[in-house]
């Protein structure tokens, strides 16, 4: 690389650090933008409509939700293939509690069957993950039998037959005509949010202060609340700009959204902040050293599989919810493009390295590019093939990317 | 991806299959009854919900007319099945109904029956040589009926199509069928076609993801849906419920439950059904036939994927829509009271 290149990289890095910004976040979002303009473009100005960003946001909501736990298990060096097979067998079980076992009317019935499904997602990803730390299996071989088990145990259950329609208030989790919270509570949620980053930047700046580390301007950190702020207000003007059919009511926040979005915060907070996600990101940089460190590698295994079979158990119960019915067939496949989505956000093969922001920026693009072809009738294999080349490229970029870091 | 998926079946399959043979286990052939004449049934993977329903056919046939059932299941596995045939032959049969996991992997056990003098069934699935009848249902048919029960119901406006896997040759048939019925609709200009997808595995989530799309596009200007499936549709029509458009012309296949309540509801226009119990009992008469020397009645040409032609009797599937309802309900295929659950106003008659 010439001297010049490398030259500029270090002061984009230094500014960047200096604003306390992302750099990969940056350019993918930056990536993002630009698939964006590019369909909006190609679709006769279709893509960058409320209708088709609000269809967009709860397109993404199930990988989304997925792929935030996928992080965690990757970057502790393991995979979970299983995470499809486990949505399709929850949904069927779930759908069965509500339409053959519980009286299928009423709240309760929604609760119960919530809490069940939340239950078995941790409970599959508890025995995975007992049996990945503490029996020596590969996760790998663990999970390829829990992707056949429960593909298979989803069709045995109820014999292949789909079973709706399901309980009223369960299907509000999907985010249908009724599943959005409305303008008035967006705005709500809306304004939450910003305090929230408010009150982040505000403590996050002192903290530094206090430790002695390099601080941000405060008119950095005016400007980094002012662009969070403009993003979430901007969000919800465009969830609120798209009314019910042949209706000037606005939808407003679709509840899977909501559920995606609190995912996404807690996860991120996990992995970056809290004592867990520390540990995982130093197991997954060097079990080695991060047993002789004192880290219970196996519990802290067991753990990361848990969690992402708990949030299996969330994403079934939107595209259960969603759909209005429990089909067997339901995520077949599913597990690719939660891998493709985290892999593409920057989550590293090798372990140790991810985000789960990035992740959900990986599942937005992809999401993005399957919606948009749809949108300009491109034919089914030929979004395959170019989903298939983004995934490559992606993974490509990245790594010369780091590459050239380390050298 | 599907490739991979069914490679690594095999040969999961094909670990099991030699686990069997290490533990010197010989085909489990089951004999309803011993002695007298014998119809010898392969199964391809007897686990699968469906073949039971068409065993029964088979065996209603088969006992009345004096005749024994024998069966073996290869499990999925290709390699099983060769040598289930095998020692099904040997066990002396009249005739052999086999259900074949592979079209052409099964040749060399047709070769087999051919010398041994037993006259072969191909049931259900096709097996690519002239020496067999192929017995299985229409599927141009198939695609033909959903249509014609579509035009009936809305002859013009916008449609959109929404095909299955598009890896699997089967749509082709679906699909041949279908414009038998829209091609001139759509050459008229009375219907025009606004969006077509296939949807990977036929799944009812990718459906629903594809079909919020078309109606983001044409703005909800769409009149009807012909979908190739009844999982599909179940996705189709979620997304049309989020537009409070369901109710227009949607078609399915396969007499899903759901679907026939929903078509109780008048929420959808048709399902094609195909009753497995009657291929069954087809197939038993064929092969009972073709043991006595006789010829089939109604065989006609069929031509196989190499392009050899075979004997085959192809049954006419049943398009179900809201005026024949009991056709189901007589069958026992679904309870009256699956069927007309939450049937409001006007019920169909198969709910009064």
């Amino acid at each position: 690389m010439p001297a010049a290149s490398i030259r500029a990289r270090i002061i984009s890095d230094k500014v960047a650090a200096a604003a306390g910004l992302d750099v990969r976040l940056l350019a993918m979002l930056l990536v993002m933008a630009t698939i964006w303009l590019a369909l909006h473009i190609l679709t006769d100005g279709k893509f960058l409509t409320p209708r088709n960003l609000f269809n967009l946001s709860l397109q993404v909501a199930v990988v989304g939700i997925m792929s935030c736990g996928m992080v965690l298990v990757i970057v502790s060096r393991h995979i979970d293939l299983s995470v499809g097979s486990q949505v399709g067998f929850i949904g069927v079980f779930g759908a069965l509690l509500q339409n053959s076992i519980l009286p299928i009317n009423g709240a309760a019935t929604c609760w119960i069957a919530v809490l069940a499904m939340l239950g078995t997602g941790l409970l599959i990803g508890l025995i995975q993950g007992l049996l990945t730390a503490y029996g020596r299996v590969p996760s790998f071989v663990i999970t390829l039998g829990g992707l056949l088990f429960f593909r298979n145990a989803a069709f045995y259950i109820n014999s292949g037959v789909t079973i709706a329609p399901l309980n009223k208030t369960f299907q509000l989790l999907g985010g249908g005509l009724d599943g959005t919270i409305g303008a008035f509570w967006s705005w709500v949620v809306c304004a939450a949010a910003i305090a929230t980053v408010v009150v982040f930047v505000w403590r996050g700046a002192r903290r530094r202060a206090r430790h002695g580390m390099a601080t941000r301007s405060p008119a950095m950190s005016l400007l980094l609340i002012a662009i969070w702020s403009a993003g979430i207000a901007g969000f919800t003007a465009i969830m609120n700009a798209y009314t019910q059919p042949k209706s000037t009511v606005a939808m407003g926040v679709p509840i899977p959204v909501l559920i995606l979005i609190v995912v996404t915060v807690a996860m991120s907070a996990i992995a970056r902040k809290h004592r867990f996600g520390r540990h995982v990101f130093a197991m997954g940089g060097s079990p080695e050293s991060a047993e002789l460190a004192g880290i219970d590698t196996r519990r802290m295994t067991v753990a990361v599989f848990a969690l992402m079979g708990g949030l299996c158990g969330l994403a079934s119960i939107v595209i259960t919810a969603r759909l209005n019915a429990g089909a067997s067939v339901t995520g077949t496949m599913t597990e690719l493009n939660v891998i493709a989505a985290t892999v593409i956000g920057g989550t590293s093969l090798a372990g140790g390295v991810g985000t789960v922001y990035g992740a959900i920026v990986g599942a937005l693009i992809m999401q993005s590019l399957e919606s948009g072809m749809i949108l300009m009738g491109v034919a089914t294999p030929l979004q395959r093939m170019v989903l298939a080349l983004v995934l490559i490229a992606a993974v490509w970029v990245d790594m010369v990317y780091r590459g050239s870091r380390s050298t | 991806m599907t490739n991979s998926g069914t490679l690594l079946r095999r040969a999961l399959l094909a670990g099991a299959a030699l686990l069997a043979l290490g533990l010197g286990a010989r085909p489990d052939i089951q004999a309803s009854a011993a002695g007298g004449k014998r119809v010898c049934v392969s199964w391809r993977h007897f686990q699968e919900e469906r073949w039971r329903i068409d065993e029964a056919g088979i065996k209603s046939v088969l006992g009345p007319a004096g005749y024994t059932y024998v069966s073996a299941d290869a499990q999925g596995d290709p390699q099983k099945q060769m040598t289930d045939v095998d020692s099904l032959l040997s066990s002396k049969c009249d005739a052999a109904i086999i259900l074949a996991q592979d079209s052409k992997a099964i040749l060399p056990a047709i070769a087999q029956a051919k010398a041994a003098g037993v006259p072969v069934v191909a049931y259900d699935a096709p097996i690519d040589s002239p020496d067999v009848l192929f017995v299985s249902f229409d599927n141009i048919a198939v695609g033909r009926l959903m249509a014609e029960a579509m035009v009936k119901a809305r002859d013009s406006g916008n449609w959109a199509l929404i095909e299955g896997d598009a890896s699997m040759s089967i749509i082709n048939l679906f699909r041949d069928g279908q414009m038998e019925v829209l091609k001139p609709l759509i050459d008229k200009g009375q219907i025009k076609v606004v969006a077509k997808q296939n949807i990977e595995n036929w799944k009812p989530d990718i459906a629903q993801a594809a079909m919020e799309q078309i109606l983001t596009q044409t703005n909800n200007k769409v009149d009807a849906v012909l979908a190739m499936n009844d999982g599909m549709s179940t996705g189709v029509a979620a997304a049309l419920a989020e537009q409070k458009m369901l109710g227009i012309p949607l078609s399915g296949q396969d007499g899903d439950k759901v679907v026939l309540n929903r078509i109780a509801k008048g929420q959808q226009t048709v399902t094609i059904w195909k009753n497995a119990n009657l291929l069954g009992q087809a197939a038993a008469k064929a092969a009972i036939e073709l043991a006595e020397g006789k010829s089939v009645s109604g065989e006609k040409p069929f031509k196989t994927e190499s392009g050899q032609t075979q004997p085959s009797l192809l049954l006419a599937p049943i398009a179900i829509t809201r005026d024949n309802l009991n056709l189901v309900v007589d069958a026992k295929w679904i309870g009256k009271a699956e069927l007309c659950a939450g049937v409001g106003e006007n019920p169909p008659a198969a709910c009064k």
